[in-house]
């Protein structure tokens, strides 16, 4: 229950994907091409004993071994105005490196404050990724969420990740989370965006995020139940698939518990705003 | 090392423009050739980017051998990475065969600085394509055409001869290509369905039950997560499509005197791209298919899978010019030469593209996943996970949408598999699932579910088991859901009626093939993948992961290609001939690119006559990059064959109907 906890979980928790992921550290025979021949788990690669020509055989594929490739994507990368006062700054992003199977992933997120600039609700998540099933990611990791001014603001958190991401019937874009440690509290969030073509350039993109929590962690703002929600719609320009930029609408909200937690602070639980920015994939 | 040397370079540059001079010159009947890999820098779309050359020229300079003798090439890689050369359909010994990893002795292919010397005998005749047996030097301009001459003379007669080369070209590196697709397989799809043309769709349908069907058809794709719209991987939007390395704004242009007869050698070398082949106001008279000669059959047109060849004898009796269009499967853009009896004839416009399919429901329908067959490796093979697209998305039991805007519609009530009755069908050894495929999505692997009627016996046996189930396979395969699918040689490439467009069913040999027989056992090859995340496989294992294929020299060896994907692939085995099963016995053409359109099934013999291992794989060259490509192994003994079971005669005639 104590902060020591929840770092040895989410240690755990990362030496688990590491783990999770030795196979393919070994079987990356890197880019010049001459992976070992992978044996994974139930598929052996026994060829050698096989055949007149074996010594020429799987051991050797020029330029035939997975491919590593990465992307970044900062599917919010926008300033907010609710009318009053100077806009914010926010973004939403997240990257990979690694192969078909397995990859590296960074999720990260935040926002500028209004009151006094600096970052607000800043989060990192760092995971480990495996395709488990045509359409579905297997992800487990660590999050952290940053303190930037040490006075105000929330406290830093740092939870054990593990979580689904996907795509599910219908073409939702699915992100399905579940946070251990911080506080001993057990957080979940469910996100789902769709991107509906317009025309092939033109797209409007609804997308919505529930938070729920297991129990009280007053000082992070958090609440039993459904505690936070955000809606947004955001129409883009897809200029170039790299380079979108967009108009959109979006709606953050405190519920239960944390409406009162998030009043206390003097601060409003909802927030309509207008926003205007660029998608940004490379 | 001479780089540094100002004038050795300038010395060597005139020494090669000499070379290349002379190779134009006389493409020549010397069997003794050198050619020098290089890059150098050409300018396709308005800016400069490296491209690979041979003898300095993009694409390659054509390679003239002569049936009979041997070939000696000596080819010099002056270029910083490893390259190789492949001889595309030539039957010759694996270590001449320029596939590096494969090819015996040839394992790093052609090291910067080295010179390889490639020696074998011709022993046929007709037109062919040499390339570089990887993405990046492929993609980049290796690529050039082979004629053999034949030693007797043609049975057909013509007074001139051009070769119509077709490829493309990005100015992206090829690797980057591949990695926008993996990142997003829509990447270079600017065609996918919109709101805007289902607004357009439903104020054209005729009635509400029309509107109905429109948005219950919509709901269906999006249900399976699958694109209609998805016919190539990489379109017009990077491409730029060439003919004899020229832009279809500036073509090159071919020379005849009316009332010749004009022999155009058609070669795909795209990387990605099927091309439909028309010449408006000339009928086409095809004489020779992936280089071997075949009973002349006249037609209008013609799709050209990547990688295959097609001779056409045309006959332009007006002095006037006349287009050779080929226009991409997509119809993203045109490749274009002309026809002319001048060169300065004036640049006629390109029509305007015909309609862009889209993918029916038809092309998906056919989604066994593992059946249990003999997949012909060592081991027991299982699939890797995500290599099946789950089926539970698919409700087939309500898929009247399928009728709109196919011509081969069914009506609805012969979609649901519930009113099939597969009588006499146990189902319950159909569950996959309890065979030990534990890491399968669910969805995929309950067979029972999805209403395929095999007979209990091909599920009774575990994936790779020795034995194999020929003629289980073979009713597993006729009793699949009873859907009909769709012919898998057949191409709907959009003509107007009445006009002829080639199918491999009109490929009849001159004569009937000696060594004709039936197979001696039957091995299936599911072309597998995953089009959300651009994975290609076969057997659902990528190449890297997977076991060689391993055949018995001197054997018949069948293959029974099932592609689950939405995708055409054009399946390429080296060092052998494959003998598409088309229902006319000794008259089934040879083939060294065997295209094998989505959700059909084709069965396709291999004449195993060459010992060693040779490369097995899709020539859509992402595809194979990806990991759609096998080590075909030849042995001579000792291998452990799966089965030598005599299948049943008269299996299956490619198209027939279930």
């Amino acid at each position: 229950m104590t902060f020591s906890f929840s770092k040895a979980t989410s240690a755990g928790l990362l030496v688990a994907a590491l783990s999770f992921s030795s196979a393919w550290a070994q079987a990356g025979g890197g880019h010049a091409g001459h992976g070992a021949p992978v044996s994974l788990g139930t598929n052996p690669s026994a060829v050698q004993s096989v055949g007149t020509t074996a010594a020429s055989g799987a051991e050797d594929h020029s330029g035939h071994s997975p491919i590593y490739f990465g992307a970044v994507l900062f599917d919010q990368n926008e300033m907010r105005s609710n009318g009053r006062g100077s806009p914010i700054y926010a973004w939403e992003g997240s990257g990979f490196y690694g192969t078909d199977y397995h990859r590296v992933w960074v999720n990260t997120r935040g926002e500028t404050s209004r009151e006094r600039g600096g970052l607000e609700r800043t989060e990192a998540q760092v995971l480990y990724s495996r395709l488990v099933g045509y359409y579905w990611d297997l992800q487990a990791g660590v999050r952290h969420d940053f303190r930037i001014d040490p006075r105000e603001g929330t406290p830093s958190r740092t939870y054990g990740v593990f979580g689904l991401q996907g795509l599910a019937p219908g073409f939702f874009e699915v992100q399905l989370q579940g946070f251990v440690g911080g506080n001993g509290v057990f957080l979940a969030r469910a996100a789902a965006s769709y991107d509906l073509l317009i025309t092939n350039r033109l797209v409007l993109q609804p997308e919505a995020e529930l938070n729920f929590s297991t129990g009280w962690d007053r000082d992070a703002l958090i609440a039993p139940g459904l505690y936070r929600t955000e809606v947004g719609l955001r129409l883009r320009y897809e200029i170039t698939r790299e380079f979108a930029p967009y108009i959109g609408y979006s709606f953050e909200s405190f519920n239960g518990g944390a409406t009162g937690l998030n009043r206390r602070l003097g601060e409003k639980p909802s927030q309509s705003t207008v926003v205007a920015g660029i998608r940004i994939f490379f | 090392m001479t780089k540094t040397f100002g004038f050795g370079a300038a010395l060597r540059r005139l020494a090669l423009t000499g070379t290349t001079l002379l190779a134009m010159a006389i493409p020549a009947l010397a069997q003794s050739v050198d050619l020098t890999l290089e890059e150098r820098t050409v300018n396709i779309n308005g800016t400069d980017r490296p491209a690979v050359t041979v003898n300095g020229q993009f694409p390659g300079p054509l390679l003239r051998l002569r049936e009979g003798e041997d070939a000696v090439i000596r080819v010099t890689n002056r270029m910083r990475q490893s390259s190789s050369i492949h001889w595309h359909g030539l039957i010759l010994p694996s270590a001449m065969d320029g596939a590096p990893g494969f090819s015996t002795g040839f394992v790093r292919g052609i090291a910067p600085g080295e010179t390889f010397e490639y020696r074998f005998p011709v022993v046929q005749s007709g037109t062919y394509w040499y390339h570089a047996h990887n993405l990046d030097h492929e993609q980049r301009g290796l690529y050039a055409p082979i004629v053999i001459d034949k030693r007797d003379p043609e049975p057909f007669r013509y007074d001139r001869d051009h070769v119509v080369q077709l490829s493309e070209w990005t100015d992206e590196r090829p690797l980057r290509v591949l990695q926008n697709l993996k990142r997003d397989p829509g990447y270079y799809n600017w065609n996918r369905r919109t709101l805007v043309d289902l607004i357009r769709d439903l104020g054209r349908a005729p009635d509400a039950e029309a509107r109905r069907a429109i948005v219950r058809n919509r709901i269906e794709w999006g249900n399976m997560r699958m694109d209609p719209t998805d016919i190539a991987d990489v379109t017009g939007a990077t491409y730029r499509y060439l003919v004899n390395g020229f832009r279809p704004e500036t073509p090159a242009t071919l020379l005849f005197r009316p009332g010749e007869r004009v022999r155009l050698r058609f070669i795909n070398s795209g990387a990605m791209t099927y091309f439909d082949v028309r010449i408006p106001g000339l009928k086409m008279t095809v004489v020779q298919a992936d280089g071997n000669n075949i009973r002349p059959v006249v037609v209008d047109e013609l799709r050209i899978a990547v990688a295959e060849t097609y001779d056409v004898i045309v006959e332009p009796r007006d002095d006037r010019q006349y287009q050779i269009l080929a226009e991409t499967m997509d119809r993203t853009g045109w490749a274009r030469t002309r026809l002319a009896t001048r060169v300065d004839a004036p640049v006629e416009p390109l029509p305007p593209h015909r309609p862009r399919p889209v993918l029916t429901m038809a092309d998906m329908m056919m989604n066994p996943g593992p059946t249990g067959l003999d997949r012909g490796t060592p081991l027991p093979e299982q699939d890797q996970p995500g290599h099946v697209a789950p089926m539970d998305g698919m409700d087939h039991g309500s898929m009247p949408g399928m009728g709109a805007g196919q011509p081969q519609g069914q009506a609805a009530p012969a979609m649901n598999h519930a009113a099939m009755g597969h009588g006499g069908m146990a189902m319950g050894p159909m569950d996959h699932a309890a065979m030990g495929h534990g890491n399968m999505p669910m969805g995929a692997m309950d067979h029972s579910a999805m209403g395929h009627g095999a007979p209990p016996r091909s599920g009774a046996q575990g994936p790779g088991t020795p034995a194999t189930t020929t003629a289980g396979g073979m009713e597993a395969h006729a009793g699949h859901g009873g859907m009909a699918m769709a012919d898998p040689v057949v191409h709907d490439t959009g003509s107007p009626p009445g006009a002829r467009v080639l199918s491999y069913r009109d490929l009849r040999p001159l004569r009937a093939d000696p060594e004709y027989r039936s197979p001696d056992r039957i091995i299936e090859v599911r072309l597998t993948g995953n089009m959300e995340r651009y994975i290609w496989s076969m057997n659902g294992n990528e190449f890297w992961r997977a076991q060689p294929i391993v055949a018995r020299l001197g054997e018949r060896l069948r293959i029974r290609f099932i592609n689950e994907t939405m995708m055409n692939h054009p399946m390429h085995l080296h060092g052998m001939w494959m003998v598409p099963d088309l229902g006319n016995g000794a008259f089934n053409p040879r083939k060294h690119v065997v295209n094998i359109k989505p959700a059909t099934s084709l069965d396709v013999d291999v004449i195993v006559d060459a010992e060693g291992d040779w490369a097995f794989h899709c020539h859509l060259l992402m595809h194979m990059e990806s990991g759609m490509m096998r080590i075909f192994r030849v042995t001579r003994d000792g291998t452990p064959v799966a089965s030598t079971q005599q299948p049943a005669q008269a299996a299956m005639p490619a198209g027939h109907r279930h």
